[in-house]
């Protein structure tokens, strides 16, 4: 029985050890990845998928086939690093061949390195994948040293969807080393930030996590700003705007009639708004200075100036759609007039003029409205790359949101270069736009990011009801209310924006009653006004301008001199033609009816720049 | 587009609630002009304007209870008389005073009489006198 036990076992025993050793193995070789599949994939479409579908299919399969021990990778990923220079495809067989490290893709990589034709990013990616082999640069030269990309700032982005990082195990050259890569003479664009030799590694994380290395490592070297917030997911909304105005400055000296003459108008405006789920908080002011003068011959001299200041807060507290709110503004006014009379008999006017209002106000409302202008520039993107057939995929909440904090970084930047940049980078990164975008896209993602029709546009509804206390300090002359004053408020507004943002509907109401005025007037004041504008583009994404309709209605009483109410009915329909950057054409038209008075205004406004070019000679 | 329902809401807002006064009003004699947010009780409504034409700042006059739309007196001062005064004016005095329209409260822009028989010219109309 033994034996009989000991001739089974031994061989039992032995498969069983054989059986364990080799399952790993057995593992790792499992044709789960077919690997013919895979390039077949690759090299056809199927017939029974759509494009979009089989573009984002293939980049996988392309990617996989990058971590596939199997020469026949090696031959299908050389042909998509050399063919596929508008894909991101491209830049994925570049690194995948540097994972196989199989030098038989070395003069597949040295000719993309070497044509100047291609994306910097992707001669750049094929260079490190080079000396990733240990291949030089060019045939016959030395092996060539990557160049290492300069450290980014930037709002932190995700994963690269398109690129790998290098295993740390894997050989890297040294960064020390003097570059040996041949300067490409051919490229005024080139970086000389990208080869000062203090950036992170190949393959390192820059100096905020940011991975340089991979798929459009060149656009983020250009692309990313500064860094933006991280907005909280209980962040609706923010705003924050600095706006300085020149309204007008003009200093004039009429010869025939020795006559010096100054106008100057300067503005400042300063609004921060962050809405959150529970809260609202906005804060801001504004400060306007103006000044005239005018000096005739003789008397007859003008001197004027109006300084303004003002601050205001407001807050809200939600519990869900209820809101309780809070208000305050601050306000200082000094207006100085002097004027010298030509005529002896008639008296001059030497005047200065202050006042002053501290306010406050409580209510409750209903509803929220918020600015959706961000978003629609974000669906206005997605439009743009689906209609130039590079939308690789939806852009997603995590995108958009990393493409507002981009924006919301360089709020303040005077040139749109870096947002655009900032936004092919992290459209790429996030599999949304494949490939470099052409000259055609990069213009209509430029006009997107700078069109100003998408500021301000309300969405939403609110109205709110409170109870305004004030102390307003005033002249003695005129006699108006001053001192303590109190009284009820009430204010509705309302957005709509139609989803592809061509056309918006906005409506305000207000409403107020003097309270606690005793034998003196207590007047009250409604009214509304509502406007629907639609905008118009180019064949390219331009903005043309926008028609708009306007109407308007508002009842008071001042209570006074046995007058009834008084009503003003009112409308204005226009469009504002934006031709080019030189040209503009307002054309409007607008009637009303007040203390039944009927009033009828025409406007044209043009601006039109006939010719436009210039020329200068090296 | 789906901006119908709050298009016709506003509208309907927008007719029904002065129909609705004007019905309960006695309308014997209408008073000077419709009165503005912030034509009474300081800044709490937002009070900012767009004022660059003459009209524009005459409009601003009447909306703050500074001068009548249109005087009951042939000599008084009111929107059409305000609005030839500013195109009567230089190009300096005369943006000088829009844009001192503007900037002002309504307050500051109301005179003595204001609005139905303004005594002098709003203050920043007195600029441009020789």
């Amino acid at each position: 029985m033994r034996g009989a036990i000991g001739r089974w076992a031994l061989p039992l025993l032995a498969s069983l050890a054989v059986a364990l050793t080799a399952a790993p193995r057995i593992a790792r070789a499992q044709p789960s990845i077919d690997v013919a599949a895979l390039i077949k994939l690759v090299e056809e479409q199927p017939a029974d998928m759509d494009r979009a579908t089989w573009k984002e299919k293939r980049r996988e399969a392309a990617k996989r086939l990058g971590t596939i021990r199997d020469k026949r990778a090696v031959v299908t990923l050389a042909k998509l690093a050399e063919n596929e220079t508008f894909d991101i495809i491209g830049e994925i067989a570049i690194q995948g061949l540097g994972q196989l490290g199989d030098p038989s893709a070395a003069p597949a990589l040295q000719r993309i390195a070497a044509d100047a034709a291609r994306e910097k990013s992707q001669r750049e990616l094929a260079r490190k994948t080079l000396a990733k082999l240990g291949v030089a640069t060019e045939p016959g030269g030395s092996p060539a040293a990557p160049s290492p990309p300069p450290p980014t700032t930037g709002p932190a982005p995700r994963p690269s969807s398109g690129g790998r990082r290098p295993p740390r195990d894997e050989p890297r050259p040294s960064s020390g080393k003097p570059a040996e890569v041949k300067p490409s003479n051919d490229d005024p664009d080139e970086d000389s930030a990208a080869d000062d030799g203090e950036g992170p590694e190949d393959g390192e994380d820059g100096e905020d996590g940011v991975d340089t290395a991979g798929v459009g490592a060149a656009l983020l070297d250009e692309g990313t700003g500064p860094a933006g917030p991280t907005w909280q997911p209980q962040v609706l909304a923010a705003a924050e705007r600095l706006t300085l105005g020149a309204g007008s400055a003009r200093l004039s000296y009429d010869t025939a009639r020795k006559r010096p003459a100054f106008e100057g108008d300067l503005a400042a405006t300063y609004e921060h708004r962050v809405d959150e789920l529970a809260r609202m908080i906005a804060w801001g002011g504004d400060a306007r200075v103006i000044a005239g003068y005018v000096n005739p011959d003789g008397a007859g001299a003008n001197r004027g100036a109006v300084v303004t200041a003002a601050a205001r807060g407001e807050a809200r507290f939600y519990s869900g759609k209820v809101f309780g709110v809070g208000l305050g503004v601050g306000r200082l006014g000094l207006t100085y007039l002097s004027i010298d009379r030509a005529d002896p008999n008639a008296q001059d006017t030497k005047d200065v003029r202050t006042s002053a209002d501290l306010e406050i106000a409580l209510g409750a409302g209903y509803g929220r409205v918020l600015d959706q202008g961000p978003r629609l520039r974000v669906r206005r993107l997605a439009r743009a790359l689906e209609a130039h057939r590079a939308l690789g995929r939806p852009i997603d909440e995590a995108t958009a949101r990393e493409l507002q904090s981009a924006w919301w970084a360089l709020r303040s930047a005077r040139s749109a270069r870096r947002a655009l940049t900032s936004t092919v980078s992290i459209l790429r990164r996030a599999g949304v736009l494949l490939g470099e975008p052409d000259a055609a896209l990069t213009y209509e993602l430029l006009g997107v990011l700078r069109d100003g029709q998408l500021a301000d546009r309300p969405s939403g509804m609110e109205v709110w009801l409170g109870f305004g206390e004030g102390y307003l300090l005033r002249e003695d002359e005129p006699q108006v209310a001053d001192g303590r004053v109190e009284q009820l408020l009430a204010r509705g507004r309302l957005g709509q924006q139609r989803e592809d943002g061509v056309a918006d509907l906005t409506a305000d109401a207000f409403a107020r009653l003097a309270l606690f005025t005793g034998d003196d007037p207590a007047p009250w004041a409604l009214g509304a006004s509502a406007r629907v504008r639609r905008f118009t583009y180019g064949e390219y994404g331009d903005p043309l301008g926008a028609f708009d309709l306007r109407a308007e209605v508002a009842l008071s009483s001042d209570d006074r001199d046995n007058t009834s109410v008084g009503l003003r009915l009112g409308g204005e329909l226009g469009f504002s033609w934006v031709l080019d950057l030189a040209s503009e054409v307002r054309v409007s038209a607008a009637v009303f009816e007040d203390a039944g008075e009927l009033t009828v205004l025409g406007g044209l406004q043009a601006r039109y720049g006939l010719l436009d070019g210039a020329f200068a000679a090296p | 587009m789906k901006t119908r329902s709050p298009l016709a809401a506003a509208w309907l807002f927008s007719l029904a609630a002065p129909l609705a006064l004007l019905a309960a009003c006695d309308t014997d004699r209408a008073a000077d002009g419709a009165r503005g947010a912030c034509a009474e009780g300081g800044s709490l409504g937002d009070c900012r304007e767009v004022v660059e034409t003459p009209e524009e700042a005459c409009d601003r006059l009447v909306r703050c209870a500074a001068i009548p739309r249109d005087a009951e007196d042939d000599n008084g001062f009111d929107w059409g008389r305000c609005v030839d005064r500013i195109a009567g004016l230089s190009v300096e005095q005369a943006r000088f005073v829009i844009a001192c329209v503007g900037a002002s409260s309504c307050d500051e822009l109301k005179v003595n009489g204001s609005p139905s028989q303004p005594g002098p010219r709003p203050f920043c109309l007195e600029f441009g006198d020789r």
